[in-house]
């Protein structure tokens, strides 16, 4: 392909960066609202014409490259959208997926997705990809979340089975966990609704766009895989913590028991002077 | 793990030890800042004893291989107090209660309570300082001291009044700064990935602590005659008066803690050179220099004191102007160290080595 098509089919495709913010700011405008408990929105946070060598994507934002579609199917120009998502994205280790269906062609990667369609069905389209984007982005973060958190929950398995004196000075440590670990489960929970949704009927290009994506980055089985690791996770944090309680309610007895006992030595040791102080004499 | 800021204490502590003993015992000169050396050196045996639990319990050891463990070096320690007295102070002083029999004591005691919610400990320690000052009056501690000396009778009452309340060094009020030490290190080194030492905090609260000690001193002229003669003694050591006892753990709380902030947790120290070095030997060796400086002082005084006449003990006191004692003192210190060194390059062990061969 020479650079001069490079430069034609940049000029007439068009970046859209979008972010996921609570409360959308003045002028910015929403593209999509997400149901209340995730209390997202989309928002447009700016758009230009794309160039042939795009910026990587920024840290929460994601980058919608919209190419509108040939009459034919252009396999060079197929081939220069996937290397323009493949350099928006240079951490991403995998290669981008691509998914055709009914004359719109779709890449995917982490963070970026291009879209080669045509102009009348791009914003349907585009509403149903940022939705995938937004559940399949919040679940990568749980998976990075967790994969963080696994040292730890090595570390502090065995306080679930016993806890002393010693493991006193973790609790803190303890609780910050344990409620990490029930916000990453309320955030699973919110989006889990939205990922395992049944297929909608009757089928429109978008609902099936969105679904194939799906698919092809196993949502469902990854929100399985997760839900079944939050359950050790919550198992044995939710062991620490009652271990921890026990044992605190245990040792505020024990300190009475043992200002009783060191109150009733010193009784006895005074006891103990005083007479052997008089036999002495 | 070996922190050079123990290590440099230790050192203080030796210091002093062999200067004063040298002025008192050759020349008979008592020297007031010599008071420091005992508290700081059984604060250290607090402080040495929870690093040594933390690496056994980090090893895997278990609870009752380290309570094995402790009471049999307390039990040598005891023990080594009591051969101590015997060859150094002569059979006659073997009941006086001299600080190895504290730290054997010390080490017993810390074993029972080791495991027990640091309040508790701190409550030990409270009772331990208030019971000094009542035991004393209720044992009628003068009676038991002559001429500046402990002197019981060989009786089951006196011996254990000694060991309890009226000795050179009685577990109460003593036993407070071991137990002290203990405290302070369990907050200072367990876990110091995540807190950081309270060295501020210790540093403030041993200031107050010396300014409350210094108080009471000023104002015991003002108390009521009942507790000015009772509760409040004066700064003295024998008896460890409340005043003295504040004022020295205080100061051996800051010194602990600025020395941990100031040594340890300054990467320039790190690689122990010059006086570090020095510091390095007497610490590893104290026990040893313990014993060794006393032999050192006190036989060549015994010998010379039987080879001219019926009392061994004739000189103790009265051998020396204090000004050829000092020098001696520092002469001591030199050869020690120097043969420490030898011992430590030739991979010879002191008492610590025959004690960890004994009760390990």
């Amino acid at each position: 392909m020479r650079l001069s098509e490079h430069n034609q089919i940049a000029s007439s495709s068009e970046v859209e960066h979008v972010a996921f913010v609570t409360e959308a700011a003045a002028g910015q405008t929403v593209l999509i609202e997400f149901p209340e408990p995730i209390k997202r929105r989309a928002v447009l946070v700016r758009s230009s014409p794309a160039s042939s060598h795009p910026q990587p994507v920024p840290a929460n934002e994601l980058l919608i490259l919209s190419v509108p579609a040939p009459v034919e199917e252009d396999p060079n120009l197929l081939a220069w959208v996937r290397d323009w998502v493949g350099a928006a994205t240079p951490d991403n280790d995998h290669k981008s997926q691509m998914i055709a269906f009914q004359g719109a062609q779709i890449f995917w990667a982490p963070g970026c997705i291009a879209l080669v369609t045509h102009p009348d069905r791009r914003a349907a389209v585009r509403k149903a990809l940022i939705e995938f984007a937004y559940y399949e982005n919040e679940l990568r973060a749980i998976e990075r979340d967790l994969g963080f958190l696994w040292p730890d929950l090595e570390a502090h398995a065995p306080l679930a089975f016993e806890f002393d004196e010693k493991s006193v000075r973790k609790r803190q440590q303890l609780s910050k966990r344990f409620q990490q670990i029930l916000a990453i489960r309320a955030r699973l929970a919110r989006i889990t609704p939205h990922v395992l949704c049944p297929h909608l009927h009757p089928p429109t290009l978008a609902s099936q766009v969105g679904e194939r994506l799906r698919e092809r980055t196993r949502l469902t089985h990854r929100l399985e895989f997760i839900s079944g690791q939050l359950e050790v996770f919550e198992r044995v944090y939710d062991l620490c913590g009652q271990r921890a309680s026990d044992f605190m309610l245990a040792r505020t007895g024990h300190t009475l028991e043992w200002v009783i006992i060191i109150l009733l030595l010193t009784q006895t040791i005074l006891v103990g002077v005083e007479l052997m102080s008089t036999l002495g004499k | 793990m070996r922190y050079a800021s123990i290590d440099v204490l230790r050192t203080i502590a030796i210091f002093l030890m062999v200067l004063v003993h040298f002025m008192e015992n050759l020349s008979g000169v008592d020297w007031a800042p010599a008071g420091l050396g005992a508290p700081l050196f059984t604060f250290l045996v607090g402080v040495s004893y929870r690093l040594w639990l933390s690496s056994q319990e980090a090893k895997g050891k278990s609870d009752s291989d380290i309570s094995t463990v402790t009471i049999r070096r307390g039990l040598f320690l005891f023990a080594l107090g009591f051969a101590f007295n015997i060859l150094v102070w002569l059979p006659e002083d073997t009941f006086n209660w001299d600080v190895l029999t504290l730290i054997g004591a010390s080490l017993l005691m810390l074993n029972v309570v080791r495991n027990l919610p640091l309040p508790v400990l701190a409550l030990i320690g409270i009772v331990a300082f208030m019971l000094g000052p009542v035991l004393r009056a209720t044992a009628d501690y003068p009676t038991y001291w002559t001429q500046g000396y402990f002197d019981p009778d060989l009786t089951l009452s006196d011996v254990v009044l000694g060991f309890l309340a009226i000795g050179y060094f009685p577990v109460f009020p003593w036993i407070l700064f071991p137990l002290a030490g203990f405290v302070t290190a369990t907050l200072f080194f367990t876990d110091p990935s995540e807190n950081e030492p309270p060295t501020i905090s210790t540093a403030i609260f041993g200031a107050v602590l010396i300014v409350g000690a210094v108080s009471t001193r000023l104002l015991r002229s003002y108390a009521p005659v009942p507790v000015a003669s009772n509760v409040l003694g004066g700064w003295t050591m024998f008896p460890a008066t409340l005043e003295y006892i504040t004022g020295m753990l205080g100061l051996v709380l800051v010194l602990f803690a600025l020395g941990h902030r100031w040594i340890d947790r300054n990467p320039k120290f790190a690689e122990r050179k010059g006086l570090f070095k020095v510091a390095g030997t007497f610490g590893k060796y104290s026990l040893s220099m313990y014993l060794l400086h006393h032999v050192v002082h006190l036989w060549p005084l015994w010998i010379y004191g039987a080879s001219m006449g019926e009392d061994p003990t004739q000189f103790w006191r009265n051998a020396i102007s204090v000004w050829v004692a000092i020098p001696l003192s520092f002469l001591c210190l030199a050869s020690c160290y120097w043969l420490l060194r030898w011992m430590e390059r030739t991979e010879r062990g002191g008492v610590e080595s025959w004690m960890r061969h004994l009760c390990d």
